[in-house]
């Protein structure tokens, strides 16, 4: 039992990251200038339904700022105020700060409640202060109310008895504390209505049994049939019963009203103490004619079909007493929206507890049609296999030529199936992207800098792992965007910009690719600070020449920071470089461009999984390797006239008028001890390029097929290797290497320039 | 016996069930609680850069590991040519896969930690020496041998 | 008791986490749960059910298709206008109420419920 509720608490904090970045997209909408009703309503759902799923496991910090949340925004709903800007940004602050409750609640850190407490005094502020303000302005703006969800004046009495506004939670509490003597004498008259709304005589029949027997009672019941017409005239539809109840003394006239709350509009009734006035009873039943017959209630018939259509089916089987009647149900001593107390609340709190030590379990969501697209393909794989089956028993040369054919339809569809599971994998890059704006928010609030993100291609769909492994080097750009890209106000004022300044962080497909891109409109690199900088910290002697893109790329080394002072905010732990080793990690290249004045434009681009890669089977000494066919740029056969020999026994190429080193694959990874042979004539090499176009050609003993892989890691059994990114598995089931081309390029290039070299082979790494 | 001994193990956490195995003349153990599998000797594909006694990579089920020549490592001369050469395939603690090559599986043994003498310091490959019917055994440190397998950098 | 026949309900909610607990509370009460997400698949559920639900459970605030718009096309769907509706919902704004009655709502139980009170209501309801 209480693993079922972990995994409804788990769908509860997955459906709070759904709800947060809906209340994300709703508010950035807002912010945006939109005012659709649509976009208000679901903001206000999302808010809506955190409060009530965290109210349902008891997590009453989450309730009670959610409920405030709430508050302000049904005040946004029902046009009481506008989403100016002012408004929105304390929305978005709120937000925040659910969020962060929402995480708190799942185990994460605790959340600063002076936070807490100042979000709610401005949420409190702009649906209180705020609202009365523009409350002369409320009448006059109704036009602008959505009309669902306007505060129609109701012609409704009141509720009766407001201490208990549901009638099927009674507290019993008061009537022990109030003995009466008499039986309390309960007299009513359905409507038609309340037989329209689904109800019946009889669920107000079953609350009085309930009642009685909470007291152990019992109750006597009257049926009043004076009304019902001769049966040629009867109408199911109609109302023709009364009844008169007498419950037991001890019984209260509260709890007895109570049964009536939800039915008072649809039913006659008087709840009298007997011997007592009788206190102006709206319909008298009492004055009945006929003797009334003394029938019972019947305890809920748990087999009946559809509600019986109106009275009519009472007077068929008349009510007789049966007993025992089933367990009452037990009163919950809460009836009111308080969290605590009753039994399911106190087994979810207990749920909470444990599912906070509980790792999170992964899931996502699919669109069924993609369920179904790799549904159908393996209902294909399935008869294709049937086929080749059969094919493999016959002999003849004709069965043989079908096995090919038929192999090769099933490597097609082994590739179609790859792809429709890849697309199951596949998730929009929304969510991280959204996730910036919170980063962005908090960072410019932090610097005192006034700045806009602007989000596109944010349903670009990328493999779920890397989904999650991109929000850390996001986070760390856009936050380095913040800080160091975009100028202050003041010096953007000078620079004749905009105060404001803009962030546009994209994402889109691109031949195979997902290319990201931060482009901000700030001050661009100051090249000039970053070379110094960079020789100050020695990262490069002073007399380095580099080129622009080389001064860029300084920016990604170790250690490396221009900020004059290291600020709060990217003094934070990483630096650039450890952005630049994740996106490598995940097989990306970072591109850089910038302009003076006018802003800096960080390229990611990154493969769309990590799970499976175009590569090229090569041997060298004897091993079988795998190098990614996105960096192959072409191969060839060497002319030795093309290869000039270095002092320090290596080697560079002319390819077309372009020296490039020569890498000896095999001597290079040590796994051949022979150095490079004296001719190279003929040799077969792969001119190979890494990520920031540094070239070179890798001397390998033959190319053997193109072919995709599924990428293994080495380093989950192992340790890095140099010169190699990961592994995978052979047709034949050996194992194989795939190639850092990267660190290969980088190494020999490092290996041909001393000078400003180190540098360049780690720009160019 | 495996009885007696279930029910010992179960009060007594000092006593460890152990697979002893032969690298040349001399027999070590490990908990049979690292052990995952044992299978045959096949051809591994070699890693650059790697330290002597790792013969190179291998595919268990579609993931990669390494085996580690237990002869090289532990400096006794490998019997290249015994066919009994078995992989012991083990899980570190923190979940590290890799195969051990050893000369043969000789058979289980109830270990007793109290029984074990020291023989060299902390961070030794050998936990110690214990007597079982005469023979003595090397408990072998598999949190050892895996962590020098996992951090050992060798540079080019 | 033991012979009792199942009874069916059907639960409109669109938090996923609201319908885990319906269906939790439900099933272990010995009910037949369907569900739908949203109101207008709450009522396609209840077109389609068979057998059909002896009562609904529906919450207010939903997509597409709020609470009141469930009542409202249950009542004018001629097989259901009988069939006792609850409203299940964290508002417990008498003007929601009165809305919710007057669109026909048989009941109306605030959230977070205990199971206790969820399975009274319907006990009560599908008398």
């Amino acid at each position: 039992m209480s693993s079922d509720m972990d995994d409804i608490l788990q769908i509860f904090f997955q459906e709070c990251d759904e709800q947060l970045q809906e209340l994300e997209r709703g508010l950035s909408a807002l912010s945006d200038g939109e005012s659709e009703h649509e976009t208000v309503n679901a903001v206000f759902r999302a808010v809506h339904s955190i409060k009530g799923g965290a109210a349902s496991f008891g997590l009453d910090n989450l309730v009670r700022f959610a409920h405030v949340f709430e508050n302000s925004l049904d005040g946004l709903r029902s046009g009481r105020f506008a989403p100016t800007h002012d408004v929105v940004k304390v929305f978005l602050k709120a937000m925040d700060v659910l969020s962060d409750l929402v995480n708190e609640a799942r185990g994460g850190a605790t959340v600063d409640s002076a936070r807490v407490a100042e979000s709610h005094a401005e949420l409190a502020d702009i649906s209180g202060t705020g609202g009365n303000q523009n409350a002369s302005q409320a009448a006059t703006t109704e036009d602008v109310i959505p009309a669902d969800f306007s505060p129609v004046p109701m012609d409704f009495e009141p509720v009766p008895t407001d201490f208990e506004p549901v009638p099927f939670d009674f507290d019993f509490g008061e009537e022990e504390a109030t003995p009466a003597a008499a039986s309390l004498l309960v007299t009513f008259r359905p409507h038609d209505a309340l037989y329209e709304r689904g109800d019946d005589a009889r669920n107000i029949l079953i609350g009085l049994t309930d009642l009685a027997r909470e007291c152990d009672g019992e109750i006597q019941t009257t049926c009043d049939r004076s009304a019902l017409p001769p049966l040629t005239d009867l109408l199911p539809d109609k109302s023709y019963l009364s009844w008169q109840v007498v419950l037991p003394p001890a019984v209260s006239e509260d709890s007895a009203n109570a049964v009536f709350d939800w039915v008072s509009e649809d039913c006659d009734f008087s709840i009298v103490r007997e011997g007592a006035e009788a206190a102006a009873p709206q319909e008298p039943p009492a004055e009945q004619p006929e003797p009334a017959e003394v029938v019972a209630v019947m305890p809920p018939v748990e087999d009946h079909e559809a509600p019986p259509p109106a009275p009519a089916p009472s007077v068929a089987h008349p009510i007789q007493i049966l007993s025992p009647l089933p367990a009452p149900a037990t009163p919950d001593a809460h009836p009111g929206p308080s969290p605590a107390g009753s039994a399911a609340s106190s087994t979810a709190n207990g749920a909470a507890q444990t599912a906070a030590r509980k790792p999170e379990q992964a899931s996502i969501r699919v669109d069924l049609h993609r369920i179904d697209d790799l549904m159908d393909l393996v209902g294909e794989l399935v008869i294709a296999q049937a086929a080749i089956e059969s094919l493999s028993r016959r002999t003849d040369a004709a069965g043989q030529h079908e096995l090919v054919q038929s192999i090769s339809s099933m490597q097609s569809l082994t590739r179609d199936i790859q792809d429709a599971v890849m697309a199951v994998r596949a998730q929009p890059v929304r969510a991280v992207f959204q996730r910036m704006q919170r980063v962005v928010r908090e960072a410019s609030s932090m610097t005192h800098k006034d700045i806009v993100l602007t989000l596109e291609g944010e349903d670009t769909e990328v493999d779920r792992t890397l989904v999650e492994k991109l929000t850390d080097p996001l986070t760390h750009m856009l936050r380095n965007a913040v800080d160091h890209g975009i100028e202050s106000p003041e010096a953007r004022i000078a620079a004749g910009k905009p105060a404001e300044g803009h962030i546009v962080l994209s994402a889109e497909h691109r031949s195979g690719r997902i290319l990201i891109t931060i482009k901000d409109d700030g001050a661009g690199i100051n090249r000039q600070r970053v070379f110094e900088t960079a020789v100050k910290r020695g990262v490069i002697p002073a007399d380095a020449v580099l080129s622009d893109e080389e001064i860029n790329n300084l920016i990604f080394m170790p250690g490396f920071s221009t900020a004059a002072q290291v600020s709060n905010l990217s003094g934070r732990g990483v630096g650039m470089d450890v952005v630049k080793q994740a996106i490598q990690s995940l097989g990306g290249r970072i591109s850089i461009s910038s302009v003076p004045g006018k802003g800096t434009t960080f390229g990611f681009s990154l493969p769309l999984t990590l799970a499976i890669l175009d590569g090229m089977l090569i041997s060298a000494s004897g091993s079988t390797m795998v190098i990614p066919i996105s960096s192959v740029i072409e191969t060839m056969i060497v002319n030795q006239s093309d290869v000039y020999a270095l002092p320090d026994g290596s080697n560079v190429i002319s390819i077309r008028g372009d020296c490039m080193p020569l890498i000896p694959l095999a001597t290079v990874l040590k796994l051949s001890n022979s150095s490079t042979p004296d001719s190279l004539d003929a040799s077969v090499i792969l001119v190979v390029e890494n990520e920031s176009g540094a070239r070179a050609a890798l001397i390998v003993d033959e190319i053997r097929d193109q072919t995709q892989v599924v990428i293994k890691s080495i380093e989950s059994n192992y340790r890095q290797i140099f010169g190699v990114s990961a592994a995978t598995i052979l047709g034949d089931g050996s194992v194989s290497l795939i190639l850092d081309v990267s660190a290969l390029v980088a190494s020999a290039i490092g290996h041909i320039d001393i000078k400003p070299s180190n540098i360049r082979a780690e720009l160019a790494a | 016996m495996t009885e007696q001994t279930e029910l010992k193990e179960a009060t007594d956490t000092k006593i460890v069930k152990m697979i002893v195995f032969a690298i040349g003349v001399q027999e070590y153990c490990i908990p049979i609680l690292s052990v995952r599998e044992i299978r045959g000797f096949e051809k591994t594909t070699t890693l650059p850069f790697a330290p002597p006694y790792v013969c190179g990579a291998i595919n268990l089920r579609g993931i990669i590991l390494t085996v580690v020549d237990l002869a090289v490592y532990l400096n006794v001369p490998p019997q290249t040519d015994n066919p009994r050469r078995v992989v012991v395939i083990v899980e570190s603690k923190n979940g590290v896969v890799c195969g051990l090559l050893v000369d043969r599986v000789i058979d289980m043994a109830d270990i007793n930690l109290n029984d074990v003498q020291a023989v060299s310091e902390d961070g030794s490959c050998l936990g110690g020496l214990v007597l079982v019917d005469n023979r003595m055994i090397g408990l072998l440190r598999l949190e050892t041998v895996v962590g020098q397998l996992v951090t050992d950098t060798i540079s080019e | 008791m033991t012979e009792k026949k199942i009874l069916r309900v059907l639960t409109i909610d669109d938090s996923r986490t609201m319908q885990g607990m319906l269906r939790k509370a439900l099933e272990e009460a010995g009910y037949d749960v369907i569900q739908g997400g949203d109101g207008v698949e709450g009522i396609e559920v209840l077109e389609s059910a068979d057998p059909p639900p002896n009562v609904i459970i529906t919450d207010i605030n939903m997509p597409r298709m709020d609470g009141f718009g469930v009542i409202e096309a249950v009542r004018k769907m001629p097989a259901f206008k009988h069939l006792p509706v609850i409203v299940l919902t964290t508002e417990s704004d008498p003007e929601k109420k009165a809305r919710a009655r007057a669109a026909g709502a048989t009941g109306w139980i605030i959230k977070p419920f205990s199971s206790d009170s969820l399975v009274a209501a319907i006990r009560r309801v599908t008398a």
